[in-house]
């Protein structure tokens, strides 16, 4: 595993967060990172909230299942407090439900399984660091109000969509449902969409699970790796966890709809997902896969999917996932 | 599942048309007096049978002149001889178009229908009425005498087997059952004609075409006019029902099972969970103590090396190697260091609570006894507790107030899932933070009551005479089956006791359990009717 060449003295400086309603665990952890960090814990959600509010924490790393106030619950509130913290959600048992919630209403940087295996642990906390100190140093230097926020933004149709189905008649649907606010382009075929995007000047790219000859898991991923600042979207039926997990932890993906779903969530997740885009072009650090890509080693310079796909398997392979 | 109730009440109309139809051979008997058999008493029975009778009641109840112009038989000497039971028979078989049935014996009544036209017309008309409604009926009826001859048989009969009436009549009865049971057949026919077995019951025969039929039959034994002991056989096709039943069987079945899983899939979510977190923090501090162990090797070998620098080495190389003794050993002891007494205890803490999690979840699904046993009812509670511990987290409060109860005869695994069951839909009706669930259990009596009382939101009357029926929740789609208390009901039922419900919206929901003590009995009972009935012939002996 490639180990992250971080400044010794920046990551002294950094704090962490802990939240737990099981003081062993917190001991516990708190134990594992007390040589490098400032380490804080809090029994619940409510307590978490008073130490963000006191100090300026770079990373959380919360649990999901805790009495009065759910990890997820927490992680919203906490990206309102401190938005520049980065998010880890640690449970004992994937729920399907609080993985997708995590990932649209958490925004969450990583889903951590208890018993967790350290070493990948500390990698994550101190990759997740750097995100956020960096982050930091940008938006110190640029009032936060420069960073658009969603009611502020002004999506003209200079973004463009992108559509996966192996359903032509759904493909129609969406078009129907976002043109002419965005040229949407769409595609039955996964290589042929993977082509397309270089063309255009893609913002969004949204894949059904199911596509023909590959997953639309793997298509969002590989999409993910070579386009760090486009937004993503899996849509699904299946009730995979595994699946969900992959997405947040090798894919960043923005947005999780399992189908069926509203018109209108749809609608709001692009609405959402290019406001997303348009901050990750202008500035890169808002968008913790471009840091990701920036100082990991990047992406074979391959340019077909199917070498991606490979070059990432071989990443899977090795061990660098979850 | 059959359904008893709905069978007892069909039975019960049955017989009252059957009373009709025994009024009717009254009255056929005042006009010829016959040999017709007073004690010929069909009791015969399946749902559908209703209907059957239905259409007896219609064809009774139609107008018959006849009958209500001559109720008795003229007293004058113009009375024609009395009509025996093998010319009725002979009749009827001829009007059927059927052949004659060979008669056993000669006929010792006199033939002659010499006087009274008028009377003759009676007759004539009763018997076509009764011929009419047993031919309208759907119940197969027929005669068969000592031989194992088909003496009469109706068209329903006929029917059900595939046949015409003329192509059974006058032959052995064999050719509908299998042919390897034959003499089982024939033997059974002797010993119920000799009046010591009873045929009632369900049956496997044969069809023309060869398919096996389930049928229900029950039979009468008469005595014909030549005297000798005939047996009529009232038969009906239940293949179809029995099919039916089967399926409802396998579906049940098949509900209870994906109830278990899901209730098993909430069960393990929590659990897993409620694992998984000790399992973090023992894995975490032993690896942290691993890593610190081999750090406090690396010092001793160290101190090793400073013992013989000290014994050979130049002074020089014993404060150069002291120093770094010095700032390694800083580094030893960090908070890890500091805290490792608190980390192993810890560590067996997170395991002794793993253990008694498995322990609980053993106790709980008690695979490893055997299935009916005395059961502590307070002891299957308390392992139930425990498995559902998860769901309290939030701060409801459970309050027990167990009483000291004698031993249940029940299977215990059922019992759990009952109980779940019931704490489960209690945490889910009050609130997080200020549910209070009680559970209270007594002997009252010869039963043990077990009650499950919260302060949740209460169950709308109108839905309160439906919370046992299946399928029936008030969840989002996909977070309940609906089938958790009209299964818990059905496992309630099983054991002989009964299950109720008290509501009140805004004030709460109190379920009480009432099990018999010995419920031995009513269980063998039950157990028969969960198991399928007849697959042999439980009847004989």
């Amino acid at each position: 595993m490639q180990r992250l060449d971080a400044k010794p003295d920046m990551l002294n400086q950094a704090q962490l967060l802990f939240v737990d309603d099981e003081p062993l665990m917190l001991q516990s952890l708190s134990l594992l990172f007390s040589d490098a960090y400032i380490v804080h814990t809090a029994q619940s959600g409510a307590q978490g909230l008073e130490i963000l509010k006191r100090h300026t924490i770079d990373v959380i790393v919360s649990d999901q299942r805790m009495p009065q106030m759910s990890g997820i619950d927490f992680l919203r509130c906490a990206k309102e407090i401190s938005p520049n913290s980065i998010r880890i959600l640690m449970t004992g048992y994937a729920d399907l439900q609080a993985i997708v919630d995590s990932v649209n209403v958490g925004e969450i940087f990583r889903y951590v399984y208890k018993p967790w295996n350290a070493e990948k642990l500390k990698e994550t906390v101190r990759f997740a660091c750097m995100v956020a100190q960096q982050r930091r140093a940008i938006t110190a230097t640029k009032p936060t109000s420069t960073i658009p926020t969603l009611q502020q933004a002004e999506v003209t149709s200079e973004f463009e969509l992108l559509f996966v189905d192996s359903n032509p008649r759904h493909l129609e649907q969406f078009k129907e449902l976002f043109e002419p606010k965005y040229k949407t382009h769409v595609s039955t075929q996964a290589s042929e969409a993977f082509d397309l995007i270089p063309r255009h000047k893609i913002a969004v790219v949204v894949a059904d699970a199911m596509l023909e000859g590959i997953e639309g898991t793997d298509f969002l991923i590989a999409v993910k790796e070579k386009y760090p600042n486009i937004s993503t979207i899996l849509l699904t039926n299946s009730q995979d966890a595994k699946q969900a997990i992959r997405m947040i932890n090798e894919g960043q993906v923005y947005r999780y709809l399992v189908k069926p779903f509203p018109r209108e969530s749809l609608r709001l997740a692009i609405e959402a997902a290019v406001l997303h885009f348009k901050v990750a072009s202008q500035y890169p650090v808002e968008h913790t896969k471009t840091m990701e890509s920036f100082f990991k080693s990047p992406a074979s310079a391959s340019s077909s999917i199917e070498e991606l796909l490979k070059h990432l398997r071989k990443k899977v392979g090795a061990g660098m996932t979850y | 599942m059959i359904d008893y109730k709905k069978i007892k009440k069909s039975l019960k109309r049955a017989l009252k048309s059957i009373e009709q139809m025994e009024l009717l051979e009254e009255l056929m008997k005042t006009q010829q007096t016959g040999q017709w058999p007073a004690h010929l008493s069909p009791r015969l029975l399946a749902s559908e049978f209703s209907i059957a009778t239905q259409q007896f009641l219609q064809q009774l109840q139609l107008p018959v002149p006849s009958e209500s112009k001559s109720p008795a038989p003229p007293p004058d000497n113009n009375e024609p001889p009395p009509m025996s039971y093998e010319e009725w028979l002979k009749k009827l078989q001829m009007r059927q178009g059927g052949q004659p049935a060979t008669p056993i014996a000669p006929s010792t009544a006199p033939t002659a229908i010499s006087s009274g036209a008028g009377v003759d017309e009676a007759i004539r008309q009763s018997e076509a009425r009764l011929r009419t409604i047993i031919d309208a009926t759907p119940l197969g009826i027929c005669i068969t005498n000592a031989n194992y001859i088909f003496e009469y048989v109706n068209k329903a009969y006929a029917d059900i087997y595939g046949y015409h009436p003329s192509e059974m009549l006058g032959k052995p009865f064999t050719m509908i059952v299998e042919p390897e049971k034959a003499d089982f057949w024939r033997d059974l026919h002797d010993k119920y004609l000799a009046g010591y077995k009873e045929i009632r019951g369900e049956w496997t025969t044969v069809h023309k075409s060869g398919k096996k039929l389930t049928i229900l039959a029950d039979a009468a034994r008469i005595v014909g006019a030549d005297g000798k002991p005939k047996k009529v056989t009232f038969v009906m096709d239940i293949t179809e029902l029995t099919r039916l039943r089967e399926e409802a069987r396998i579906n049940e079945i098949q509900m209870m099972q994906t109830e278990k899983m899901s209730s098993l899939g909430q069960m393990v979510a929590g659990l897993a969970h409620e694992m998984n977190t000790p399992l973090g923090f023992v894995k975490n501090n032993i690896e942290m103590l691993e890593a610190k162990n081999k750090e406090v090797k690396e010092l001793m070998g160290m101190y090793e090396k400073l013992r013989s620098q000290i014994m050979y080495g130049s002074p020089n190389d014993v404060a150069m190697l002291l120093s770094q003794i010095d700032s390694f050993s800083q580094k030893v002891k960090n908070r890890v260091w500091q805290e490792s007494d608190t980390l192993f205890r810890s560590a067996i803490e997170g395991i002794d609570r793993i253990q008694d999690l498995i322990l609980s979840l053993r106790n709980f699904s008690r695979l490893d006894e055997a299935d009916f046993k005395p059961t502590d009812i307070n002891e299957n509670i308390e392992a139930t507790l425990k498995i559902a511990n998860h769901m309290f987290k939030g701060g409801i409060q459970v309050i027990k107030e167990f009483s000291p109860l004698p031993m249940v005869q029940a299977y215990p695994a059922q019992m759990n899932q009952v109980f779940l069951n019931l704490i489960t839909n209690a945490v889910h009706a009050v609130d997080e933070r200020t549910g209070k669930i009680i559970i209270r259990t007594m002997q009252q009596g010869d039963s043990v009551v077990i009650k499950v009382i919260d302060n949740g939101k209460g169950i709308p009357p109108e839905n309160l005479k439906k919370i046992f029926d299946p399928f029936f929740t008030t969840k989002p789609v996909g977070q309940g089956t609906g089938l958790g208390l009209s299964i818990a009901y059905k496992i309630i039922e099983r054991h002989g006791g009964k299950i109720e419900v008290q509501s009140q919206v805004g004030q709460g929901t109190e379920f009480t359990v009432t099990l018999p003590i010995s419920s031995s009995a009513q269980l063998s009972a039950a157990k028969q009717s969960a198991s399928v009935p007849f697959t042999d012939s439980p009847f004989i002996e």
